[in-house]
């Protein structure tokens, strides 16, 4: 694969590389980072790209693996430390409307949820994969991924339900 | 679409159920402004995936680093292969002379006394002995200097000597002995009269 073929076909699925990884990363330096990586690994691998069927799903697994690693190295070095809740959330604009709290929310659930089910709901209703495909980057059965799936999917709606009735009882 | 349906469809979603295509109709759905009472909580869900496809990158020079990092990895690689093959000459080089050094005396091997750099330079051998003698001479002056300052080592002999009075302090120590058999005496007798308290007290009784 030359660099153009390279630019034109690969570089364009950087945005869900790093949504992937920021999702299991957090901080957004540490997500470019390891989208850079990916790429440059898969530079390495020039030669049998073209033979690959799906790029974007091999890179998916290059970054789920690279940040699965990086979530491991962090927690055996800093033990409890990263659960001090010193996540500072930058507001834009656009976020201070009356919905900025339940997203925020949600965004917390999310955060507390395991691994695996974190990937296999952004996945799938971030990115809007098959089934087929999250088999592929996660190497779980489809039976195991709709488990996850549906565990991580009420998780959250007991947030919203939660949230709805509090909003009821203090008005 | 009406909510019956649609609630059907939130059900099969909660249990991970439906399609891509389904999905999207909910999607599409919940993104209307009006919509049941029961139903609106679930606004904020789907807007929040929504939300989330939005996330990009922001550096705008994201591209050019990949791209410049690729370029120079491929001018790494040319210069490791470089690297590698200097490396292994200097290599081999070196074992072929170590391998030469084994079968080549060294020339310095085959030179006779004569010849040797510290060959003797002297004819008469009473010259050559006041010569030696000179040369050893003024080896012992400058060691002998060097030697000067232990001689402080003996102050610290005084110092120790100052410490034989220790033995003194010994002998008053053994006088405190005695001491000890003044306590057992005192108990003794305080012993004696708790007994003769108790035989008086048996005695009462």
């Amino acid at each position: 694969m030359t660099i153009e073929k390279f630019k034109i076909e690969v570089l364009p699925i950087k945005n869900k590389l790093y949504r992937l990884a920021k999702k299991l990363l957090v901080s957004k330096e540490e997500a470019e980072d390891t989208v850079q990586d990916v790429f440059l690994r898969l530079w390495s691998k020039k030669e049998n790209l073209d033979q690959i069927k799906s790029i974007e799903g091999f890179a998916m697994v290059i970054t789920k693996n690279l940040c699965l690693d990086k979530l491991k190295s962090k927690r055996r070095n800093t033990e409890e430390i990263s659960d001090t809740g010193l996540n500072v959330v930058h507001k834009t604009p656009y976020n201070q409307t009356e919905m900025v709290d339940s997203i925020d929310r949600i965004n917390e659930i999310m955060k507390k949820l395991p691994e695996q089910q974190k990937i296999i709901i952004h996945l799938r209703d971030v990115e809007g994969y098959e089934f087929e495909e999250i088999v592929e980057v996660t190497g779980l059965t489809i039976n195991t991924i709709r488990v996850n799936l549906s565990r991580a999917r009420k998780k959250i709606r007991e947030t919203v339900l939660k949230e709805e009735s509090y909003e009821f009882s203090s008005n | 679409m009406n909510f019956q349906v649609i609630e059907k469809l939130l059900n099969k979603y909660f249990e991970g159920e439906t399609s891509i295509n389904e999905e999207n109709q909910l999607r599409e759905y919940f993104n209307k402004d009006f919509l049941p009472p029961h139903l609106k909580p679930f606004k904020i869900h789907f807007q929040y995936f929504t939300d989330a496809k939005t996330e990009k990158i922001t550096d705008p020079d994201f591209d050019q680093m990949i791209l410049n990092e690729i370029g120079e990895r491929k001018l790494f690689t040319i210069d490791g292969k470089r690297k590698y093959l200097t490396y292994s000459l200097i290599g081999i080089a070196a074992s072929i002379i170590i391998i030469f050094g084994f079968f080549f005396k060294s020339p310095l091997d085959n030179l006779d006394d004569k010849n040797f750099a510290f060959a003797n330079t002297f004819t008469d051998p009473e010259k050559a002995f006041i010569e030696t003698q000179k040369i050893l001479k003024y080896i012992s002056d400058k060691f002998n200097s060097g030697v000067e300052p232990l001689n402080n080592i003996s102050k610290f002999d005084e110092g120790v000597q100052n410490l034989n009075k220790m033995a003194s302090f010994n002998k008053g120590m053994k006088g405190m002995n005695k001491i000890s058999k003044f306590y057992e005496y005192k108990q003794l007798i305080s012993n004696q009269s708790v007994d003769t308290i108790q035989i008086i007290k048996n005695n009462k009784l």
